[in-house]
């Protein structure tokens, strides 16, 4: 068991390596770092401390283990339009926006991983039907349209439930439905289709030869059986969560890390953008590996690798 | 071809896209007025089957007194165009690393399957927004930016398709006997990988153009002036108190192009390769 | 032991609990704003939105009223001892919200402070000024370099708030806008950046108590956004209404809007210099005849606006009657001189830059603009920014032949107007070389002589409008959505003074 957790766990700190080596290529491959990091009208000093900071006349391998450096002690750079150090801004909104991803994933696992046994229990009924064709749809819908016409109806027309912010927790409800709906629809589907390829299977036909009551042989093999794959592919929703969340954000004026990041792109305030994409991937990873250390210690027999 | 009439999945998905198609390739044509003809004393006036709204104007006009039923045909070409092109150059992306992966194996394959496992890790519209500030705003850089955060599916299914050939006994006497591994590639490999590449790619239309509006719509893809779904539901969205109809039905025309396209992708994927379901 | 000290903490947070609410108990004005502010350094900004939060925090010297009249603030009389010599009276017995008292250091300290860092955007605005001497306590003379007749406006406009010195000079700008201090009559609380501004109430104001204890500034970049917060009871004012919203707001139980002219010009600013087709006066002419004024007034913002060809509004020094409330508005004219500028089958390109969030009928307007030029010939490319990509581009000078502005005159001079094109900067950003024109410009600067300084502004004003030095399009007037409980006539200058606004306690 735990050497299962050592071994997850530096997994996850090679994958977090190969990360900060991608966006360091992205951005020092990728023209002049100084030039995106600063705007033109800079003055020229700045400009010179950046490209000392940033070791630009050093070979490259110095110049990652100087970006190393800057992240481990929290150094990205300074973000032109908010006069502040780039880490700090992220900081500041990360736990916003982590609280909203949890708690809609939290409730998409909630509704869908019942409504997708029922729905592969009644394979073609009514349920299934409705299960199917919702999950389908709410993965097709822009959850940004969604986000609006949701706002449009609770809280323009019937005005029950506020329109945006983020400060109490009647003005949760609306972002959070609207993240979790994508994501449910997924893993609807994905618990169907796995409990039904379970039920197909050769030992469980057995399992019932044997004489165990149909009920118990439902619930605790066949389900265990697809909680591995289900729980294995939620965790891989988390960056697409994250996305959602960054619109999700934009929808609902929630000042996250999405939406600082999205306004930093639309003024190319690139050294915001760095540091969120360095850190919020970070946490993704680090996420990750909590799902996966958590599920093993719930059922040991799992050592999916 | 039979046997997608018999589906109705298949054939909902067949109609729609061919629909979203038709629009997108004869948009002039089909399009009753032109898409950038403003007419500032008809604004914001409501679709045709609503009391106050004019048969000339079959989904209402735009708060330019623009023609929105044109506007939505017009901007399935951005939809269309952006899917098809950054799926093709994802594909190719995916296609070449997959196949290294997968043919050469050893540390070739560890290395890029680490790669891929950091870059899923990474949000894609966090990837997206660094490339954007990298490349600068564009048509071209949005493709470009697209098509080259979409290719670890293709990676994926590419490498697990070539490691699955590869063992077959008639490919490793082939390889033993010493023929160019590219002519293995061509006649053996690919034939039989090119069906869940079909369906893989199909799918990554449909998320390419969520991807492609979800930008326009937060007003960091394409340039203004090219008609795009997503940037029409977000202006749409400052009327909609007073004219719901600017923001609704280019969501609608997202939601079932995407339908479409999925329902379709479904299709080919039971037809093709029933194992690569869920 | 243990029992009696749970029992006793329980006792004085309950108190605490009871009577501090009462305590905290006052009213809180919420108020949603479009954009945020750029910084709270009040001389290196020229934002309408910074400024309407910085004059609760401080005073002017002098203090515009609601119809745009000088009154004295911080200053009580002015004298004019000679041609270069102001004699500013101070008020006495107004105390900074740290305690400093308000007297001569702290004016010499902000007027020169601005006057002398010539990278301070609000520099311009104060560069006439040499230095300020100490006759007393509360006597300053304010010295200038040369002479000017509206440095009374020039510190009673924009950033002309007073600093408290010894903090100033103690933190620095640095940690000044950490904690801004100044004494109006709301204590800065907390900026969050594009989120809020919060103020609290200054108890010991010199005007006397201000009736609304709290006030937050809130960002809220969609319009429908603030409306459907003012109509959920999430905020009590809402700024830039569209026209087209009234009746949504108007129809509401407890809310109503309230439409209110305002000194702002929306106008193009274009490239005079080799290499933009705008160089030609043929197509600059071309551009202002295209555009269909009363049109855009009438359409989108439902008649309220007036055409303009000069950004001097009536009250303004120097205003000019035949600028004002006339449309050049001449499609075949404009279609004719394209043809004669050489452009017989269609062209040039213009490229138009603009932000669509800053009024609610921006991006309306500048689509039209592009529509209307197009008609004439023009090839157009609207660039249309978020305000802060706006922003960015403008300070990077980044842009091409035209670029959309909405100014107000806080100066309510003709200098004002045209200060963009005198200063040495605008060579290189608009290529305006003329030595005719800038003697005349400098020379109604420096007169004392009123009424020959009035006719020198006229004649420069109708210049401009001529040469199309500049494209004016339309004062505009602006519509605020307000809570019934909310007691508050908005100014011309569109400064939010809290002290103003009266709220009636919710029931």
């Amino acid at each position: 068991m735990q050497q299962y957790i050592a071994r997850r766990i530096l997994q996850g700190i090679l994958v977090i390596f190969i990360v900060t080596l991608i966006i360091f290529l992205l951005v020092h491959l990728g023209g002049d770092p100084v030039r995106l990091l600063l705007p033109e009208e800079a003055p020229e000093e700045a400009k010179e401390a950046l490209r000392i900071r940033l070791g630009l006349d050093q070979p490259l391998h110095y110049r990652y283990f100087l970006f190393l450096q800057g992240l481990m002690q929290g150094d990205l750079g300074d973000s032109f339009r908010y006069n502040e150090p780039a880490v700090r801004l992220v900081m500041e909104r990360l736990p916003i926006t982590a609280t909203l991803a949890i708690l809609a994933m939290v409730l998409s696992t909630l509704i869908a991983i019942p409504l997708g046994i029922l729905a592969a229990i009644k394979r073609n009924s009514f349920v299934d039907l409705f299960a199917s064709s919702g999950a389908v749809i709410g993965r097709a819908m822009p959850n940004f349209w969604l986000g609006i016409m949701l706002i449009l109806f609770f809280a323009v027309y019937l005005g029950v439930l506020p329109v945006s912010g983020f400060d109490s927790p009647k003005h949760l409800i609306l972002p959070v439905v609207t993240l979790g709906t994508g994501m449910a629809a997924t893993v609807t589907r994905l618990v169907r289709s796995t409990l039904l390829e379970v039920i197909g299977l050769d030992y469980i036909r057995t399992a019932r030869a044997k004489g165990l009551s149909n009920r118990v042989v439902l619930f605790k093999h066949a389900l265990r059986n697809t909680m591995i794959p289900v729980i294995t592919i939620i965790g891989l929703q988390v960056p697409s969560l994250v996305t959602g969340a960054v619109i999700t954000e934009s929808v609902f004026a929630i000042p996250g890390v999405g939406r600082l990041t999205v306004a930093a792109v639309s003024s190319l305030d690139m050294a915001v953008v760095q540091a969120a994409v360095l850190l919020v991937s970070i946490a993704v990873v680090l996420v990750n590996i909590g799902i996966d250390i958590i599920y093993t210690i719930i059922d040991p027999r799992v050592r999916y690798d | 071809m039979k046997k997608i009439i018999k589906s109705p999945v298949g054939m909902v998905g067949l109609i729609l896209t061919s629909i979203v198609l038709l629009f997108a390739i004869f948009a002039p044509i089909l399009s009753p007025h032109p898409p950038h003809q403003q007419n500032i004393t008809q604004r914001l006036v409501p679709p045709a089957w609503h009391p106050d709204g004019s048969s000339d104007h079959l989904l209402g006009t735009d708060y330019m007194g623009r023609d929105v039923f044109s506007r939505i045909i017009y901007g399935s070409r951005t939809s269309i165009t952006v899917g098809i092109t950054a799926v093709i150059l994802a594909g190719a992306i995916g296609l070449a690393l997959g196949l290294l992966s997968g043919y050469k194996g050893g540390i070739w394959d560890s290395v890029i399957m680490r790669f891929v496992d950091s870059f899923m890790a990474i949000p894609s519209i966090l990837l997206i927004m660094l490339l954007i500030g990298i490349l600068r705003p564009g048509v071209v850089s949005i493709i470009i930016i697209l098509g080259v955060t979409r290719w670890i599916t293709y990676a994926r299914v590419v490498r697990a398709e070539v490691l699955q050939v590869r063992e077959m006994d008639y490919v490793t006497a082939i390889i033993s006997l010493g023929q160019k591994p590219w002519k293995i590639l061509l006649k053996h490999i690919f034939p039989n990988i090119s069906a869940s590449f079909m369906v893989v790619a199909t799918l990554n239309v449909a998320n390419v153009i969520i991807a492609e509006s979800s930008l326009s719509f937060l007003g960091i893809g394409v340039p203004h002036h090219v008609i795009t779904w997503g940037s029409m539901l977000a202006i749409g969205r400052e009327y909609i108190s007073v004219a719901w109809w600017i923001a609704t039905f280019p969501g609608i025309a997202i939601t079932l192009t995407v339908l479409g396209i999925i329902f379709l992708g479904d299709f080919l994927r039971d037809t093709f390769d029933p194992r690569l379901r869920g | 032991m243990k029992s009696w000290l749970l029992g006793t903490v329980s006792f004085f947070m309950v108190f605490l609990l009871l009577f501090g609410s009462g305590l905290a108990e006052g009213q809180k004005l919420t108020i949603g704003v479009p954009v945020d502010m750029v910084t709270l350094d009040i001389h290196d900004h020229q934002s309408m939105v910074g400024e309407a939060v910085a004059v609760n925090i401080y005073d002017y010297l002098f203090f515009r009223d609601k119809g745009g009249e000088l009154q004295p603030a911080l200053a009580k009389d002015w004298e004019l001892i000679d041609d270069y010599t102001w004699r500013l009276n101070l008020r006495e017995g107004v105390m900074f919200h740290n305690g400093e008292e308000f007297n001569s250091q702290s004016v010499k300290v902000t007027l020169e402070r601005v006057a002398h860092d010539t990278g301070l955007t609000n520099h311009t605005h104060y560069s006439t000024i040499e230095r300020v001497e100490i006759i007393d306590d509360y006597t300053v003379d304010i010295i200038t370099k040369e002479p000017d007749p509206i440095l009374i406006n020039r510190i009673s406009r924009t950033g002309s708030g007073m600093l408290p010195p010894e903090y100033f000079q103690e933190v620095g700008m640095e940690g000044f806008i950490q904690n801004p201090i100044g004494t109006g009559p709301y204590k800065f609380v907390e900026w969050q950046r594009d989120g809020y501004v919060k103020l609290e109430v200054f108890e010991d104001y010199w005007r006397g108590k201000p009736e609304i204890s709290e006030v937050e500034f809130r960002v809220i970049p969609e319009a429908s956004t603030r409306i459907s917060e003012l109509v959920t009871d999430g905020i009590d004012i809402a700024l830039e209404i569209p026209p087209f919203e009234k009746p949504r707001i108007d129809a509401r139980e407890g809310k109503r809007t309230i439409d209110s002219p305002t000194i702002r010009v929306m106008l193009l600013y274009v490239r005079l210099m080799e290499g933009y087709p705008t160089e030609d006066l043929k197509i600059r002419m071309a551009i202002d005849l295209a555009i269909n004024r009363q049109l855009i007034i009438d359409e989108f913002l439902e008649g309220a606006g007036t055409p303009v060809r000069s950004r001097l509004l009536p009250g303004a020094f120097g205003f000019n009657e035949t600028l004002y409330d006339v449309d050049v508005y001449n499609p075949a004219r404009a279609k004719h001189l394209l043809r004669e500028a050489g452009y017989e089958d269609g062209g040039p390109t213009i490229e138009i830059m603009g932000p669509h969030d800053r009024h609610a009928v921006d991006r309306e307007v500048l689509e039209a603009i592009g529509a209307m030029l197009e008609d004439v010939g023009f090839d157009v490319n609207l660039e249309i920014l978020s305000w802060s990509a706006y922003t960015s581009r403008v300070a990077d000078r980044d842009h091409s032949e035209v670029r959309w502005a909405a100014l107000a005159n806080t100066l309510w001079d003709g200098g004002l107007a045209v200060d963009y094109l005198r200063y040495e900067r605008s060579d290189e950003v608009i290529g305006f070389n003329s030595p005719e024109f800038s003697e005349l410009v400098l020379a109604a600067a420096q007169n004392m002589d009123l009424e020959e300084r009035e006719q020198q502004y006229q004649k420069i004003a109708e210049w401009v409008a001529e040469e199309r030095l500049m494209i004016h399009l339309f004062q505009l007037d602006t519509i605020y959505g307000v809570d019934d409980r909310v007691t508050w006539e908005p100014r011309l200058d569109e400064m939010i003074w809290v002290y103003d606004i009266s709220l009636d306690s919710e029931d």
